[in-house]
Protein backbone atom coordinates (compact mmCIF):
# COMPACT_ATOMS: atom_id res chain seq x y z
CA UNK A 1 0.00 0.00 0.00
CA UNK A 2 1.20 3.62 -0.86
CA UNK A 3 -0.02 6.61 0.90
CA UNK A 4 0.43 10.94 0.60
CA UNK A 5 1.29 12.32 3.98
CA UNK A 6 0.08 16.00 4.29
CA UNK A 7 3.39 18.23 4.08
CA UNK A 8 2.78 20.30 6.96
CA UNK A 9 3.49 23.94 6.73
CA UNK A 10 5.96 25.57 8.98
CA UNK A 11 4.31 26.43 11.84
CA UNK A 12 4.91 26.69 15.69
CA UNK A 13 3.19 24.19 16.86
CA UNK A 14 2.06 25.84 20.38
CA UNK A 15 -1.20 24.66 22.21
CA UNK A 16 -2.83 27.76 20.71
CA UNK A 17 -2.16 26.99 17.21
CA UNK A 18 -3.40 23.15 17.59
CA UNK A 19 -6.85 24.68 19.72
CA UNK A 20 -7.33 26.42 16.22
CA UNK A 21 -6.31 23.60 13.95
CA UNK A 22 -8.09 21.16 15.38
CA UNK A 23 -11.60 23.15 15.21
CA UNK A 24 -10.60 23.47 11.74
CA UNK A 25 -9.29 27.27 11.46
CA UNK A 26 -5.97 26.79 10.40
CA UNK A 27 -5.60 26.48 6.76
CA UNK A 28 -3.51 23.35 5.46
CA UNK A 29 -3.61 22.20 8.85
CA UNK A 30 -6.53 19.70 9.05
CA UNK A 31 -7.64 18.20 12.49
CA UNK A 32 -5.93 15.08 11.58
CA UNK A 33 -2.32 16.20 10.98
CA UNK A 34 -2.77 18.69 14.41
CA UNK A 35 -3.57 15.35 16.49
CA UNK A 36 -0.32 14.24 14.93
CA UNK A 37 1.50 17.25 16.09
CA UNK A 38 0.04 16.71 19.32
CA UNK A 39 1.03 13.00 19.71
CA UNK A 40 4.63 14.24 18.97
CA UNK A 41 6.86 13.68 21.25
CA UNK A 42 8.48 17.03 21.07
CA UNK A 43 5.42 18.53 23.44
CA UNK A 44 5.81 17.76 26.91
CA UNK A 45 3.70 15.12 28.47
CA UNK A 46 1.54 17.77 30.33
CA UNK A 47 1.20 20.28 27.29
CA UNK A 48 -0.05 17.27 25.16
CA UNK A 49 -2.45 15.80 27.74
CA UNK A 50 -3.90 18.61 28.57
CA UNK A 51 -4.37 19.73 24.75
CA UNK A 52 -5.83 16.07 23.71
CA UNK A 53 -8.37 15.92 27.22
CA UNK A 54 -9.66 19.71 26.04
CA UNK A 55 -10.21 18.46 22.98
CA UNK A 56 -12.30 15.02 23.75
CA UNK A 57 -14.28 17.18 26.29
CA UNK A 58 -15.03 20.21 23.85
CA UNK A 59 -18.77 19.66 22.62
CA UNK A 60 -17.89 22.53 20.10
CA UNK A 61 -15.25 20.45 18.03
CA UNK A 62 -16.50 18.00 15.09
CA UNK A 63 -17.45 14.48 16.66
CA UNK A 64 -15.34 13.10 14.39
CA UNK A 65 -11.99 14.77 15.66
CA UNK A 66 -13.28 14.24 19.06
CA UNK A 67 -13.26 10.67 18.36
CA UNK A 68 -9.63 11.23 16.86
CA UNK A 69 -8.75 12.74 20.01
CA UNK A 70 -10.18 10.04 22.27
CA UNK A 71 -7.83 7.88 20.67
CA UNK A 72 -4.90 9.48 20.75
CA UNK A 73 -5.22 10.34 24.68
CA UNK A 74 -5.87 6.80 25.57
CA UNK A 75 -2.21 6.08 24.72
CA UNK A 76 -1.32 8.38 28.32
CA UNK A 77 -2.90 5.53 29.82
CA UNK A 78 -5.56 4.50 32.19
CA UNK A 79 -4.40 6.83 35.16
CA UNK A 80 -4.14 9.82 33.17
CA UNK A 81 -6.82 9.00 30.23
CA UNK A 82 -9.33 6.57 32.76
CA UNK A 83 -11.45 9.19 34.55
CA UNK A 84 -11.87 11.74 30.97
CA UNK A 85 -12.77 8.48 28.95
CA UNK A 86 -15.33 7.38 31.56
CA UNK A 87 -17.04 10.63 31.41
CA UNK A 88 -17.03 11.22 27.26
CA UNK A 89 -18.66 7.40 27.59
CA UNK A 90 -21.35 9.59 28.60
CA UNK A 91 -21.06 11.85 25.23
CA UNK A 92 -24.59 12.50 24.17
CA UNK A 93 -22.67 11.92 20.35
CA UNK A 94 -22.74 8.10 19.66
CA UNK A 95 -19.81 8.39 17.76
CA UNK A 96 -17.58 10.02 20.59
CA UNK A 97 -18.75 7.90 23.12
CA UNK A 98 -18.05 4.75 21.27
CA UNK A 99 -14.34 5.56 20.27
CA UNK A 100 -14.49 6.22 24.36
CA UNK A 101 -15.84 2.86 25.04
CA UNK A 102 -13.14 0.99 22.98
CA UNK A 103 -10.13 2.76 24.43
CA UNK A 104 -11.29 1.75 27.80
CA UNK A 105 -11.68 -2.11 26.61
CA UNK A 106 -7.80 -1.06 25.65
CA UNK A 107 -6.82 0.72 28.83
CA UNK A 108 -9.60 0.25 31.51
CA UNK A 109 -9.76 -2.07 34.48
CA UNK A 110 -12.42 -3.91 36.41
CA UNK A 111 -13.75 -0.94 37.74
CA UNK A 112 -14.88 0.71 34.33
CA UNK A 113 -16.93 -2.40 33.53
CA UNK A 114 -20.46 -0.97 35.17
CA UNK A 115 -20.09 2.00 33.57
CA UNK A 116 -19.63 -0.20 29.80
CA UNK A 117 -22.52 -2.47 31.13
CA UNK A 118 -24.74 0.43 31.28
CA UNK A 119 -23.94 1.65 27.67
CA UNK A 120 -26.76 -1.56 26.92
CA UNK A 121 -29.40 1.18 26.47
CA UNK A 122 -27.27 2.86 24.27
CA UNK A 123 -27.14 2.98 20.13
CA UNK A 124 -26.35 -0.16 18.10
CA UNK A 125 -22.33 1.41 17.76
CA UNK A 126 -21.74 2.01 21.28
CA UNK A 127 -23.51 -0.98 22.65
CA UNK A 128 -21.35 -3.14 20.61
CA UNK A 129 -18.68 -0.97 21.46
CA UNK A 130 -19.48 -1.21 25.02
CA UNK A 131 -19.94 -5.09 25.03
CA UNK A 132 -16.53 -6.03 23.56
CA UNK A 133 -14.54 -3.19 25.78
CA UNK A 134 -15.98 -4.81 28.79
CA UNK A 135 -15.20 -8.51 27.10
CA UNK A 136 -11.60 -7.47 26.36
CA UNK A 137 -10.86 -6.15 29.52
CA UNK A 138 -12.09 -9.43 31.25
CA UNK A 139 -9.96 -11.06 29.17
CA UNK A 140 -7.07 -8.45 29.61
CA UNK A 141 -6.94 -9.05 33.29
CA UNK A 142 -8.46 -13.00 33.39
CA UNK A 143 -11.23 -11.95 35.20
CA UNK A 144 -12.90 -15.55 36.01
CA UNK A 145 -16.00 -15.17 37.45
CA UNK A 146 -17.77 -13.12 34.50
CA UNK A 147 -19.10 -14.05 31.19
CA UNK A 148 -17.71 -12.27 28.58
CA UNK A 149 -19.80 -11.72 25.73
CA UNK A 150 -18.86 -12.24 22.14
CA UNK A 151 -21.53 -12.54 19.52
CA UNK A 152 -22.03 -15.90 17.68
CA UNK A 153 -20.38 -16.57 14.13
CA UNK A 154 -21.06 -18.21 11.62
CA UNK A 155 -17.86 -20.47 9.83
CA UNK A 156 -16.61 -19.72 6.55
CA UNK A 157 -16.05 -23.03 4.14
CA UNK A 158 -12.35 -23.93 3.98
CA UNK A 159 -10.21 -21.72 1.24
CA UNK A 160 -8.94 -24.36 -1.86
CA UNK A 161 -5.82 -25.96 -1.10
CA UNK A 162 -4.60 -24.13 -4.07
CA UNK A 163 -4.79 -20.95 -1.85
CA UNK A 164 -1.97 -18.83 -0.15
CA UNK A 165 -0.13 -21.07 2.37
CA UNK A 166 1.40 -19.90 5.55
CA UNK A 167 3.90 -21.14 8.35
CA UNK A 168 4.87 -19.57 11.46
CA UNK A 169 9.06 -18.26 12.21
CA UNK A 170 11.02 -16.64 14.19
CA UNK A 171 11.43 -12.41 13.68
CA UNK A 172 14.74 -10.76 13.73
CA UNK A 173 14.97 -8.69 16.66
CA UNK A 174 14.10 -5.44 14.85
CA UNK A 175 10.69 -6.35 13.62
CA UNK A 176 10.60 -8.20 16.87
CA UNK A 177 10.90 -4.74 19.03
CA UNK A 178 9.40 -2.62 16.60
CA UNK A 179 5.96 -4.38 16.59
CA UNK A 180 6.25 -4.54 20.36
CA UNK A 181 6.26 -0.86 20.77
CA UNK A 182 3.81 -0.14 18.28
CA UNK A 183 1.15 -2.20 20.34
CA UNK A 184 2.74 -0.96 23.61
CA UNK A 185 1.37 2.18 22.40
CA UNK A 186 -2.27 1.35 21.68
CA UNK A 187 -2.14 -0.89 25.20
CA UNK A 188 -0.21 1.11 27.29
CA UNK A 189 -0.32 -1.06 30.49
CA UNK A 190 0.81 -4.31 28.45
CA UNK A 191 3.89 -5.80 29.36
CA UNK A 192 6.28 -6.16 26.20
CA UNK A 193 9.54 -7.76 28.61
CA UNK A 194 7.22 -10.62 28.73
CA UNK A 195 6.39 -11.65 25.09
CA UNK A 196 7.14 -14.08 22.78
CA UNK A 197 7.06 -13.26 18.96
CA UNK A 198 6.54 -15.53 16.27
CA UNK A 199 6.60 -14.08 12.66
CA UNK A 200 3.82 -14.95 9.80
CA UNK A 201 3.71 -13.80 6.02
CA UNK A 202 0.69 -14.67 3.91
CA UNK A 203 0.95 -13.24 0.71
CA UNK A 204 2.47 -9.92 0.81
CA UNK A 205 1.42 -9.77 4.44
CA UNK A 206 3.79 -9.24 7.01
CA UNK A 207 2.20 -9.71 10.49
CA UNK A 208 3.68 -10.85 14.52
CA UNK A 209 2.16 -12.64 16.87
CA UNK A 210 2.81 -11.73 20.31
CA UNK A 211 2.07 -13.86 22.47
CA UNK A 212 2.41 -14.04 26.72
CA UNK A 213 5.32 -15.79 27.60
CA UNK A 214 2.94 -16.99 30.46
CA UNK A 215 1.03 -19.42 28.00
CA UNK A 216 3.58 -21.35 26.66
CA UNK A 217 5.14 -24.20 27.23
CA UNK A 218 3.79 -25.86 30.77
CA UNK A 219 1.73 -22.16 31.33
CA UNK A 220 -0.74 -22.79 28.15
CA UNK A 221 -2.61 -25.18 30.68
CA UNK A 222 -3.88 -21.83 32.68
CA UNK A 223 -5.68 -20.76 29.43
CA UNK A 224 -8.19 -23.67 30.58
CA UNK A 225 -8.65 -21.93 33.86
CA UNK A 226 -9.66 -18.35 32.85
CA UNK A 227 -10.28 -16.07 29.97
CA UNK A 228 -7.32 -14.24 28.11
CA UNK A 229 -5.82 -12.00 25.79
CA UNK A 230 -3.66 -15.06 24.73
CA UNK A 231 -1.98 -12.57 21.88
CA UNK A 232 -1.75 -9.66 20.23
CA UNK A 233 -1.05 -9.58 16.34
CA UNK A 234 0.67 -6.81 14.58
CA UNK A 235 1.06 -6.07 10.96
CA UNK A 236 3.92 -3.99 8.81
CA UNK A 237 2.31 -1.56 6.88
CA UNK A 238 4.80 -1.89 4.09
CA UNK A 239 5.27 1.36 2.61
CA UNK A 240 5.40 2.78 6.02
CA UNK A 241 7.66 0.46 6.77
CA UNK A 242 6.02 0.53 10.72
CA UNK A 243 3.46 -1.90 12.34
CA UNK A 244 0.19 -1.40 13.89
CA UNK A 245 -1.68 -4.03 16.20
CA UNK A 246 -4.71 -5.14 14.07
CA UNK A 247 -5.96 -8.48 15.56
CA UNK A 248 -6.74 -9.99 18.98
CA UNK A 249 -6.68 -13.16 20.02
CA UNK A 250 -8.96 -14.31 22.84
CA UNK A 251 -9.70 -17.38 24.97
CA UNK A 252 -11.96 -18.85 27.36
CA UNK A 253 -12.79 -21.91 28.50
CA UNK A 254 -15.47 -24.20 27.03
CA UNK A 255 -15.89 -27.35 29.18
CA UNK A 256 -12.73 -29.22 28.39
CA UNK A 257 -12.04 -27.36 25.56
CA UNK A 258 -10.26 -23.55 25.25
CA UNK A 259 -12.10 -21.46 22.57
CA UNK A 260 -10.77 -18.72 20.22
CA UNK A 261 -11.55 -16.04 18.98
CA UNK A 262 -9.65 -13.48 16.76
CA UNK A 263 -11.47 -10.22 17.02
CA UNK A 264 -10.24 -6.94 15.53
CA UNK A 265 -9.38 -4.05 17.76
CA UNK A 266 -13.10 -2.43 17.98
CA UNK A 267 -14.72 -6.17 18.41
CA UNK A 268 -15.50 -7.51 14.85
CA UNK A 269 -14.75 -11.40 14.84
CA UNK A 270 -12.96 -12.21 11.95
CA UNK A 271 -11.85 -16.19 12.90
CA UNK A 272 -13.01 -18.59 15.10
CA UNK A 273 -12.31 -22.06 16.46
CA UNK A 274 -11.35 -24.00 19.61
CA UNK A 275 -8.51 -26.42 20.85
CA UNK A 276 -7.55 -29.19 23.22
CA UNK A 277 -4.82 -30.04 25.22
CA UNK A 278 -2.63 -32.75 26.66
CA UNK A 279 0.46 -33.47 28.03
CA UNK A 280 1.38 -30.10 28.13
CA UNK A 281 0.98 -28.98 24.58
CA UNK A 282 -2.45 -27.74 22.55
CA UNK A 283 -3.46 -27.75 19.52
CA UNK A 284 -6.11 -26.00 18.13
CA UNK A 285 -7.74 -24.90 14.75
CA UNK A 286 -9.23 -21.58 13.00
CA UNK A 287 -11.62 -20.67 10.75
CA UNK A 288 -12.82 -17.72 8.75
CA UNK A 289 -16.14 -15.65 10.15
CA UNK A 290 -18.70 -15.32 7.50
CA UNK A 291 -18.33 -11.35 7.22
CA UNK A 292 -18.09 -8.76 4.38
CA UNK A 293 -14.13 -7.95 3.90
CA UNK A 294 -12.96 -11.50 5.77
CA UNK A 295 -10.91 -13.82 3.15
CA UNK A 296 -11.52 -17.43 4.16
CA UNK A 297 -8.67 -19.56 6.28
CA UNK A 298 -7.75 -22.68 7.09
CA UNK A 299 -5.03 -22.63 10.51
CA UNK A 300 -3.74 -24.47 12.49
CA UNK A 301 -2.30 -23.72 15.91
CA UNK A 302 0.41 -26.32 18.08
CA UNK A 303 2.24 -25.31 20.97
CA UNK A 304 4.39 -27.82 22.71
CA UNK A 305 7.00 -27.37 25.04
CA UNK A 306 9.60 -25.99 22.43
CA UNK A 307 7.14 -23.05 21.15
CA UNK A 308 4.37 -22.30 18.81
CA UNK A 309 3.55 -23.37 15.17
CA UNK A 310 0.88 -21.64 13.42
CA UNK A 311 -0.11 -22.66 10.02
CA UNK A 312 -2.48 -23.30 7.20
CA UNK A 313 -3.84 -21.69 4.27
CA UNK A 314 -5.24 -18.55 2.93
CA UNK A 315 -7.79 -17.69 0.46
CA UNK A 316 -7.39 -15.14 -2.68
CA UNK A 317 -10.58 -13.46 -2.80
CA UNK A 318 -13.18 -11.88 -0.44
CA UNK A 319 -16.35 -13.01 -0.21
CA UNK A 320 -19.18 -11.11 1.30
CA UNK A 321 -18.54 -7.28 -0.12
CA UNK A 322 -21.27 -4.64 0.76
CA UNK A 323 -22.35 -2.50 -1.61
CA UNK A 324 -23.21 1.38 -1.05
CA UNK A 325 -26.05 2.80 -1.09
CA UNK A 326 -26.37 5.18 -4.61
CA UNK A 327 -28.84 7.62 -2.49
CA UNK A 328 -28.33 9.40 0.03
CA UNK A 329 -30.24 8.40 3.59
CA UNK B 1 -9.70 9.32 -26.01
CA UNK B 2 -8.52 7.02 -23.01
CA UNK B 3 -11.05 7.26 -19.67
CA UNK B 4 -11.16 6.55 -16.35
CA UNK B 5 -14.60 6.15 -14.17
CA UNK B 6 -14.48 6.79 -10.76
CA UNK B 7 -17.00 5.97 -7.41
CA UNK B 8 -17.02 8.20 -4.67
CA UNK B 9 -18.35 6.61 -1.70
CA UNK B 10 -19.23 8.87 0.88
CA UNK B 11 -18.26 7.30 4.33
CA UNK B 12 -20.03 8.39 7.32
CA UNK B 13 -22.40 10.47 4.64
CA UNK B 14 -24.93 11.99 6.95
CA UNK B 15 -21.70 13.37 8.52
CA UNK B 16 -20.62 15.37 5.09
CA UNK B 17 -21.86 19.15 4.60
CA UNK B 18 -22.40 21.06 1.86
CA UNK B 19 -18.83 22.28 2.39
CA UNK B 20 -17.55 19.15 2.09
CA UNK B 21 -19.81 18.22 -1.15
CA UNK B 22 -17.86 21.21 -2.74
CA UNK B 23 -14.41 20.10 -1.46
CA UNK B 24 -15.11 16.54 -3.48
CA UNK B 25 -16.39 18.41 -6.24
CA UNK B 26 -13.37 20.45 -6.65
CA UNK B 27 -11.09 17.25 -5.91
CA UNK B 28 -12.45 15.92 -8.68
CA UNK B 29 -11.83 18.73 -11.01
CA UNK B 30 -8.39 18.60 -10.05
CA UNK B 31 -7.71 14.98 -10.70
CA UNK B 32 -9.70 15.33 -14.36
CA UNK B 33 -7.45 18.91 -15.09
CA UNK B 34 -3.95 16.89 -14.23
CA UNK B 35 -4.85 13.66 -15.88
CA UNK B 36 -6.33 15.52 -18.87
CA UNK B 37 -2.31 16.72 -19.32
CA UNK B 38 -1.33 13.34 -20.17
CA UNK B 39 -4.13 12.59 -22.11
CA UNK B 40 -6.60 10.59 -19.69
CA UNK B 41 -9.96 11.84 -19.20
CA UNK B 42 -12.66 11.21 -16.87
CA UNK B 43 -15.61 9.65 -17.95
CA UNK B 44 -18.17 9.01 -15.43
CA UNK B 45 -18.67 9.62 -11.83
CA UNK B 46 -21.17 7.87 -9.49
CA UNK B 47 -22.14 9.05 -6.14
CA UNK B 48 -22.31 6.35 -3.35
CA UNK B 49 -23.49 6.91 -0.10
CA UNK B 50 -22.19 4.37 3.49
CA UNK B 51 -23.98 6.30 6.57
CA UNK B 52 -22.34 6.67 9.97
CA UNK B 53 -24.61 3.58 11.38
CA UNK B 54 -23.62 1.34 8.44
CA UNK B 55 -19.83 2.43 8.67
CA UNK B 56 -19.75 1.15 11.96
CA UNK B 57 -16.87 3.74 13.50
CA UNK B 58 -15.04 3.45 9.85
CA UNK B 59 -15.82 6.60 9.05
CA UNK B 60 -12.56 7.80 11.69
CA UNK B 61 -9.39 5.06 10.22
CA UNK B 62 -7.54 4.92 12.75
CA UNK B 63 -4.63 2.39 10.67
CA UNK B 64 -3.73 1.40 7.95
CA UNK B 65 -5.62 -1.82 8.30
CA UNK B 66 -9.05 0.01 9.24
CA UNK B 67 -8.51 1.37 5.45
CA UNK B 68 -8.16 -1.61 4.07
CA UNK B 69 -11.10 -3.22 5.60
CA UNK B 70 -13.10 -0.33 4.61
CA UNK B 71 -12.08 -1.02 0.86
CA UNK B 72 -12.81 -5.04 1.71
CA UNK B 73 -16.23 -4.43 3.61
CA UNK B 74 -17.39 -2.81 0.54
CA UNK B 75 -17.14 -2.67 -2.81
CA UNK B 76 -19.39 -1.55 -6.04
CA UNK B 77 -19.16 -4.17 -9.35
CA UNK B 78 -17.79 -2.22 -12.24
CA UNK B 79 -14.94 -1.16 -13.71
CA UNK B 80 -14.77 2.33 -11.68
CA UNK B 81 -12.21 2.97 -9.06
CA UNK B 82 -13.82 2.93 -5.48
CA UNK B 83 -12.76 6.23 -3.98
CA UNK B 84 -13.69 6.38 0.47
CA UNK B 85 -13.64 9.92 1.37
CA UNK B 86 -13.51 9.86 5.07
CA UNK B 87 -13.22 12.98 7.48
CA UNK B 88 -10.24 11.77 9.67
CA UNK B 89 -7.23 9.75 9.25
CA UNK B 90 -5.80 9.81 11.94
CA UNK B 91 -2.00 11.40 11.91
CA UNK B 92 -0.44 12.97 8.93
CA UNK B 93 -1.39 10.68 6.67
CA UNK B 94 -4.18 11.55 4.37
CA UNK B 95 -4.89 9.04 1.54
CA UNK B 96 -3.69 5.52 0.98
CA UNK B 97 -3.77 3.10 -1.92
CA UNK B 98 -2.73 -0.07 -3.10
CA UNK B 99 -0.05 0.22 -5.87
CA UNK B 100 -1.39 -0.77 -9.26
CA UNK B 101 -4.53 -1.48 -7.43
CA UNK B 102 -6.84 -4.76 -8.96
CA UNK B 103 -9.73 -4.78 -11.47
CA UNK B 104 -10.51 -7.73 -9.66
CA UNK B 105 -12.43 -5.54 -6.62
CA UNK B 106 -13.06 -9.30 -4.63
CA UNK B 107 -9.00 -9.84 -4.66
CA UNK B 108 -7.43 -9.78 -1.24
CA UNK B 109 -5.97 -7.06 -0.51
CA UNK B 110 -6.93 -3.39 -0.48
CA UNK B 111 -9.19 -2.60 -3.94
CA UNK B 112 -9.94 0.80 -3.28
CA UNK B 113 -8.35 4.14 -2.29
CA UNK B 114 -9.22 5.97 0.75
CA UNK B 115 -9.04 9.86 0.83
CA UNK B 116 -9.52 12.21 3.68
CA UNK B 117 -11.34 15.40 3.39
CA UNK B 118 -8.19 17.69 4.19
CA UNK B 119 -9.11 20.62 2.79
CA UNK B 120 -7.57 22.35 -0.35
CA UNK B 121 -4.85 19.57 -0.97
CA UNK B 122 -7.91 16.91 -1.36
CA UNK B 123 -8.00 17.62 -5.03
CA UNK B 124 -4.29 16.65 -4.97
CA UNK B 125 -4.73 13.53 -2.53
CA UNK B 126 -7.40 11.93 -5.10
CA UNK B 127 -5.43 12.33 -7.69
CA UNK B 128 -2.36 11.51 -6.09
CA UNK B 129 -4.02 7.97 -4.32
CA UNK B 130 -5.80 7.27 -7.57
CA UNK B 131 -2.75 7.66 -9.84
CA UNK B 132 -0.90 4.88 -7.39
CA UNK B 133 -3.88 2.53 -7.84
CA UNK B 134 -3.47 3.40 -11.70
CA UNK B 135 -0.30 1.94 -11.43
CA UNK B 136 2.81 4.86 -10.42
CA UNK B 137 4.96 4.79 -7.92
CA UNK B 138 6.40 7.56 -5.90
CA UNK B 139 8.80 10.18 -7.36
CA UNK B 140 10.62 10.96 -4.36
CA UNK B 141 14.02 12.25 -5.32
CA UNK B 142 14.24 16.27 -4.16
CA UNK B 143 13.98 17.48 -7.72
CA UNK B 144 10.38 15.59 -8.19
CA UNK B 145 8.51 17.98 -5.46
CA UNK B 146 6.54 19.38 -8.56
CA UNK B 147 5.25 16.03 -9.01
CA UNK B 148 1.90 14.77 -8.54
CA UNK B 149 3.50 11.80 -7.41
CA UNK B 150 5.93 13.01 -4.55
CA UNK B 151 5.13 11.55 -1.33
CA UNK B 152 3.70 14.48 0.55
CA UNK B 153 0.99 17.15 -0.29
CA UNK B 154 0.93 19.81 -1.54
CA UNK B 155 3.15 19.23 -4.41
CA UNK B 156 3.52 21.17 -7.99
CA UNK B 157 0.34 18.24 -9.17
CA UNK B 158 2.41 17.47 -12.33
CA UNK B 159 2.49 14.39 -14.63
CA UNK B 160 5.27 13.40 -17.09
CA UNK B 161 4.41 11.38 -20.23
CA UNK B 162 6.06 8.27 -19.02
CA UNK B 163 3.77 8.30 -16.10
CA UNK B 164 0.95 8.96 -18.27
CA UNK B 165 1.84 5.86 -19.93
CA UNK B 166 1.93 3.45 -17.09
CA UNK B 167 -1.65 4.83 -16.17
CA UNK B 168 -3.55 4.39 -19.57
CA UNK B 169 -2.20 0.71 -19.27
CA UNK B 170 -4.14 -0.10 -15.99
CA UNK B 171 -6.83 -2.39 -16.79
CA UNK B 172 -9.81 -0.22 -15.54
CA UNK B 173 -8.90 2.61 -18.33
CA UNK B 174 -11.21 2.23 -21.40
CA UNK B 175 -10.27 3.10 -24.69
Amino acid sequence: MVYVRIDLPEIDARPDVIREALAGRVPKLPPSAALALVSDPQMTGNEKYSLLQEAVQDPQLAPHVRAGAVRHYMRAGVRIAGPTLLKALESPDERVAAAAASALGQIGTAKHIPALEKMKKGGDLLRRRAAFARTLIVHRLGIADQEAELPPVKAQAAPEASGLSFTSIQPGRDRRTRALQAIKQEFPSWDATKQVVYELKCGPRLMEIAIDRSFTGTGVKTLKQRPALAAIIAFQSVEHDEFYPGLLVLSRPDGTRVRLTVTTLTGNVVYSGDGSMSQGAAEGKLHAAERPGVVAIAARVVATAKGLTVSGVSGRAVAFARTPSKRKK
Amino acid sequence: MPSISLNIIRVGSDQFTAADETTIRNAIETLRNTYATVGLTLSRVEDYFITTAEADGHDVINSDGEAESLTDEWTIANNAVDVFFVKLYVGGVAGLAERDGPCDKDSKGMTGTVVELSGSTTGQVLAHEVGHYLGLEHEDDDDDEANLMYPSVPNGGTLTARQGNTMRSHCFVEP
